[in-house]
């Protein structure tokens, strides 16, 4: 299920990254790529100075460690001086029998001045556990068994060592005011010489333990973390909360650090992540332990992360409207440039609307389409006004055409009138001809005057009249003011023809075919009305559509052919309008502009232009 | 396609040179070469320079026979620590494979073993024995040497043996009690005051009562024990029935003395090491006895441990170690007895 | 034009993120925490019985960027000077103070009515029951574990229980020591003594009316006295006493007190300002660490008892 939608979401994903715009796809790639990179960048440098900044921590505690281990270890060794110098110079060869034990107590006096800060006290016991000689203080505490102490205990275990015990309260000598010494016992195995007879015997150095808190007392007070100082068995000797870890309120991992070599540990010890440093005091196997908690090495790193924070979202946050911005500036001449074209694409060839701005490369490319569209916008003007031309031409060229038919009847009935030597009619008939026929051709002029147009159309009744032998009545009334207004020629005859052949020709009344020409509204009407028995409406319907070319009779040239030349030369406001009631007759409205025939020729020379 | 495995060829580029290579350059090393550093305390002590000699002849050997090309190295720091330190510094600069150190203080061998520790290499404490604490702090240290409570117990067992058989010879006084010098050795040296301790306390629990007229730290050496014993001797010109020496070269320093000052019964001188001079005392009968310690064994030893760490890394494994750090060499009794067979 | 708008908006959006993110950086970035101050306020003449206390306040303030302070209300100023001292701590910029109250129940009620009260809690004095934040020890347990060390020990029948008019908490003690005892076959008097006069005077009688072979001092006072006149008491006489200063450590040391009730007050210490810094309750931190020691001559130098007895630092 889970896989599904995930599929889809990707496919969505997919479908809308096909749709992206330049704008998006720029801005988009330019800030992952840059957000990536500053975060890898952020990243790498936080990581980088985390681990040097912790590295020099360390660095300082092994440092500080160092030089802790550096004093402890003179001081012990100047305490192992201090034993050595009194077992090898006063007490080897001292007869304890015969020489006075003053001799042995004045050398250790001396001993103690001199290292006075360090010790406590320096004391010679017998193997059976007496008080041989001691300084600074000779008078030893009733009732406490020396072979019971701890050091006593140690000392015998490998005679040619020295024995540092854990830090204990001593329990020797007599205290004054109430005074108790914490000491650390370096003890050792000596000959004692009684008369030629060696016993064994202890030399006591008690070491002043506030000489090691000192040490330590001074690296803890300053620094983060904490120093502390244990046995090889990790029993602690030293440590700041020493008195609170034995209580049992505060705790150490002191047993565990007893394991560690030297060296540098992340440990984590009672839910608490630190940074240990360890290193061992030679002979004793002490071994110093430095504790960071790692929660003080990160208040100082808060601040570099908050302010890598910091930067990181400035940073972003520019990034993010730098290239929304840049992506905008080179993107948005491209949207306008492609929103202009929209209209064209809807088919208007507006070249003031194309978007020219942006870069060069931009509107350069608007210059071109602006010029394309121009040029195209001609060609199509062109193509148009070329059409009409050939219309014209074609529609006149067929209104021109004569039925040979009518031809044919009209020298057949002048052939007649002459064998009938009827003349006078003969030659009107001729007349009549020779005038349709000047008429028709009028010099090639499509315009001509209603005048002329008229007396084409009564030349044209008047050889019909002859052919019908005046089976029909015409009347002709046009109104002078507009006789010298244009029309086109040749559209008054073929109605009048269809009048004849369609209407009264067949009549068989007296059929009567009325031709009035009069302004209305500013505009000419011409109406060709018969008396015929009219037109049916679905025939009506289709007379004005192309290719119903009238059959049998006629001249051929259809109703749509004179529509389509007044509409060709004028507006489609003008044209033929043709309205028929069966059995009463038919009325056929030619509607045009009035114009006289320079108004025409001043008017398709501004439509040229 | 390309423009994206470009991109990401790029990453990883920057990427790698952020985190930065820090693998050391893999050092291979020539198996077939070793280097072997020996650091001596003194070269005025004959034994010492026994164990090195012999350390010498056995890498050598050892290095013939396994075809290991061994360059050794050997160096006097004069009874100073801080030059020593500085000694066992310079070898391990220089890449030794393992360092042989018969260390001066053997209180003080923290700046050794630290060294050591943060190079990694092997050290092999020998005749001079540093603490156990000190030994613990690093897995690549090792002690060989002869436990001094064995030397004392031979050393008494030596002159119990002999006092069985001619006490009234030596009891030149006759009170039954034996009057004895102790001539130790270095002060401090786990050697000196064991054996001193051991050997009187043997003598003691044999049952004979002992009577010291003197004990003197002579350092291991012969003009120094002729020196103390003969300031001795003028204040007891013929009470001393006994010297013991903590070694063979105190005890001929003893013998010269006693020589020299021409006393009249030569009382029993007993030695440790096993020197051949002092043995070919022992068969003069100057020198009642030696508790042999086995300068050759001793450098036998250290040969092979040194050429088993150099070359695999771990001691050999015919070696048993002690707490596997400790190898003691026995010693071996040598009196009138059977000292034909030490006589070279 | 719309593209200044688009400039305008950036330009203070950025300005917003700025000033957020600098408001963060100031708030979260602090490289040193603020140090705390604790004050210790004890009912005393001076400071000299207050080391360990004092030790184990600091010893808990180490590396916690915490500074103690402790200062000592004289006796004589009563309940109302140890309120002004404590006032004083508060707008000297303490952030907690610790009471250890000579008139407790007194100086309880006029802390209450203060603002500060919240950040008061009683160290070492008031009622081992009380809910309120307050920390001592276990007076009743101290006596009764006292009176058991001394039906142990076997040395003494008659007992002398003695005190001074010093410590109103003694009576806790007291209670402890009775109840234990009067299950034994121990015979004891109580003379609780109001002025010194009268308290040479019980010392005395400790001679001289021969009846009794043992008595527990009950405060510092007491021992004090009968060790100033220890050249008076009979050899078989054992000397029992509640103390927790150095000096009684001494008397035990030197034979004089056959047992010692110890209290530890350097754990107090250390408890009241590890609950300052670390929130956690008195109770909890205090949880399995006892608070006194019952400590005799043979237990005295124990790995356990040296380290609670004889301060490190000296």
């Amino acid at each position: 299920m889970i896989k599904f939608n995930l599929i889809n979401q990707l496919r969505k994903v997919k479908r809308a990254s096909k749709r992206r715009s330049i704008q998006l796809v720029i801005s988009l790639s330019f800030t992952v790529v840059a957000i990536l990179s500053m975060t890898f960048m952020a990243f790498a440098f936080y990581t980088n100075y985390i681990n040097t900044a912790r590295q020099s921590s360390i660095d300082y505690n092994e440092q500080v460690i160092d030089q802790i281990s550096w004093n402890l270890n003179s001081y012990l060794r100047n305490m192992m001086g201090v034993s050595n110098s009194m077992y090898y110079k006063v007490i080897k060869n001292m007869d304890l029998t015969s020489d006075p034990i003053e001799n042995m107590t004045k050398e250790m006096d001396l001993l103690y001045e001199a290292n006075k800060d360090n010790l406590i006290s320096v004391a010679c016991i017998s193997q059976d556990g007496a008080l041989i000689s001691a300084a600074p203080i000779a008078t030893r505490k009733g009732g406490v068994d020396l072979t019971e102490q701890e050091w006593f205990l140690n000392t015998e275990e490998r005679i040619e060592n020295f024995h540092f015990s854990a830090p204990h309260v001593q329990n020797i000598f007599e205290s004054s005011n109430y005074r108790y010494y914490w000491v650390v016992s370096l003890s050792r195995s000596v000959e004692l010489n009684y008369m030629g007879h060696t016993r064994r015997g202890i030399l006591l150095v008690d070491m002043n333990y506030s000489s090691i808190e000192q040490m330590f007392s001074k690296v803890n007070e300053q620094g983060m973390g904490y120093v502390y100082l244990i046995d090889s068995n990790g029993n602690i000797i030293f440590h700041p909360k020493q008195k609170a870890i034995y209580n049992g309120l505060a705790k150490e991992n002191n047993i565990e650090a007893a394991s560690y070599d030297d060296g540098n540990y992340m440990e984590n010890f009672d839910g608490e992540n630190r940074a240990v440093v360890v290193k061992t005091i030679g002979y004793t196997g002490w071994k110093i332990v430095s504790v960071v908690p790692m929660s003080d090495l990160a208040v100082e790193y808060n601040q570099l992360r908050v302010f890598m924070l910091i930067i990181i979202t400035v940073t972003i946050f520019l990034i993010l409207f730098g290239n929304l911005f840049i992506s905008r500036i080179v993107t948005d001449p491209i949207r306008q440039l492609e929103r202009s074209l929209t209209d064209i694409e809807g088919g208007i060839f507006d070249a003031e609307k194309i978007y020219i701005g942006g870069s060069h490369e931009i509107r350069h490319l608007g210059r071109t389409i602006k010029s394309l569209v121009v040029q195209m916008r001609n060609l199509m003007d062109e193509q148009v006004a070329e059409q009409k031309e050939k219309r014209k031409s074609e529609l006149n060229a067929l209104q021109a055409q004569i039925n040979p038919h009518f031809l044919y009847n009209t020298l057949d009935s002048v052939v007649w009138m002459i064998e009938a030597e009827k003349y006078p009619e003969a030659i009107s008939m001729i007349t009549s001809l020779a005038s349709l026929f000047r008429i028709s051709l009028s010099k090639g002029s499509n315009i001509i005057t209603i005048k002329d147009e008229i007396t084409h159309a009564k030349n044209y009744l008047a050889i019909q009249k002859v052919r019908y032998k005046n089976k029909f009545e015409a009347n002709i009334k046009v109104d002078p003011a507009i006789e010298n207004c244009i029309t086109i020629k040749l559209i008054i005859q073929p109605l009048i023809e269809n009048a004849i052949y369609h209407a009264v020709g067949d009549l068989d009344d007296e059929g009567i075919i009325d031709v009035e020409a009069y302004e209305k509204d500013g505009d000419i009407y011409i109406e060709v009305r018969d008396n015929g028995m009219g037109i049916p409406p679905e025939v009506l319907e289709n007379l004005l559509v192309e290719k119903t070319t009238s059959t049998g009779k006629g001249s051929g040239i259809g109703l749509w052919n004179i529509n389509q030349r007044i509409n060709l030369y004028f507006k489609e406001d003008y044209g033929l309008t043709i309205t028929s009631e069966l059995d009463e007759g038919t009325t056929a409205t030619i509607r045009l502009p009035k114009l006289t025939y320079d108004e025409y020729m001043k008017g398709a020379e501004d439509e040229k232009k | 396609m390309l423009k994206r495995f470009c991109g990401l060829l790029l990453t990883l580029a920057i990427a790698t040179s952020f985190v930065g290579c820090k693998k050391e350059a893999l050092q291979e090393r020539d198996r077939l070469s070793i280097k072997v550093g020996v650091t001596m305390y003194s070269e005025f002590d004959p034994f010492t320079e026994d164990i090195r000699h012999n350390i010498e002849d056995y890498l050598t050997e050892y290095g013939q026979k396994k075809d290991i090309d061994i360059t050794t190295t050997v160096v006097y720091s004069g009874k100073n620590q801080l030059v020593q330190n500085d000694q066992v510094e310079d070898f391990i600069e220089k890449n030794y494979d393992v360092i042989c150190v018969n260390i001066v203080d053997r209180t003080d061998a923290t700046v050794i073993i630290e060294k050591a520790k943060s190079a990694d290499i092997p050290i092999i404490f020998f005749n001079r024995e540093v603490v156990e604490d000190d030994l613990n702090r690093f897995n690549k240290l090792y002690y060989v040497g002869a436990k001094p409570e064995e030397s004392g117990q031979i050393q008494g067992e030596i002159v119990l043996s002999e006092l069985k058989t001619r006490f009234a010879d030596v009891d030149l006084n006759q009170d039954g009690v034996i009057q004895y010098v102790m001539l130790e050795g270095e002060a401090g040296h786990q050697d000196s005051i064991v054996r001193s301790r051991v050997s009187v306390e043997t003598i003691v629990n044999g049952g004979v009562e002992l009577e010291r007229l003197g004990d003197e730290i002579a350092n291991w050496d012969r003009q120094q024990a002729h020196t103390k014993l003969t300031a001795l001797l003028q204040g007891y010109p013929r009470q001393i029935e006994l010297v013991i020496a903590n070694d063979d070269n105190m005890a001929l320093g003893a013998v010269d003395a006693l020589k020299q000052f021409g006393v009249q019964t030569m009382p029993m001188v007993v030695g440790v090491n096993g020197q051949q001079e002092a043995m070919e005392e022992i068969s003069n009968g100057n020198i009642i006895g030696t508790a042999l310690n086995d300068a050759d064994a001793k450098g036998k030893i250290i040969a092979k441990m040194a050429i088993g760490i150099a070359v695999s890394g771990q001691v050999p494994k015919d070696i048993k170690l002690d707490q596997d750090k400790y190898y003691y060499v026995p010693y071996v009794k040598i009196d009138r007895n059977n000292v034909e067979t030490y006589l070279k | 034009m719309r593209k200044n708008k688009l400039l305008i908006g950036f330009f203070l959006a950025l300005l917003g993120l700025i000033i957020v993110e600098y408001y963060i950086y100031t708030n979260y970035s602090k490289l040193t925490r603020e140090t705390i101050k604790i004050s210790f306020v004890v009912s005393d003449d001076n400071l000299d019985r207050w080391d360990n206390m004092q030790y184990g306040a600091e010893a808990a303030a180490s590396d916690n960027d915490c500074i103690v302070t402790f200062v000592n209300s004289p006796r004589d100023a009563g309940p109302e000077g140890e309120l002004d001292v404590i006032s004083r701590q508060f707008s000297e910029g303490a952030d907690y103070v610790a009471v250890a109250s000579g008139y407790y129940g007194k100086v309880r009620e006029l802390v209450k009515a203060k603002s500060f009260a919240s950040s008061v809690i009683f160290v070492k004095t008031g009622n081992v029951k009380s809910d309120y934040n307050n920390l001592m020890v276990d007076e009743y347990s101290l006596g009764r574990d006292l009176a058991q060390h001394i039906i142990d020990a076997k040395e003494s029948y008659n007992l002398l229980l003695l005190g001074g008019s010093e410590s109103a908490n003694a009576n806790l003690a007291i209670d402890g020591l009775k109840d234990a005892l009067d299950k034994s076959d121990i015979e004891y008097e109580l003379a609780l003594s109001k002025d010194s006069a009268e308290l040479v005077n019980n010392v005395y009688q400790l001679r001289y009316a021969l009846r009794y072979d043992g008595v527990v001092a009950l405060d510092s006072a007491t021992i004090d006295m009968i060790a100033s006149k220890k050249d008076y008491l009979l050899d078989a006489i054992s000397v029992y006493a509640i103390d927790n200063r150095q000096e009684s450590v001494y008397y035990l040391d030197s034979s004089l007190v056959d047992a010692l009730a110890y209290e530890d007050d350097y754990s107090l210490g250390y408890i009241t300002v590890e609950h300052f810094l670390d929130g956690k309750s008195l109770t909890r931190i205090a949880k399995g660490v006892p608070l006194y020691y019952i400590v005799d001559k043979e237990s005295m130098y124990s790995e356990q008892m040296e380290k609670v007895l004889f301060p490190f630092v000296k």
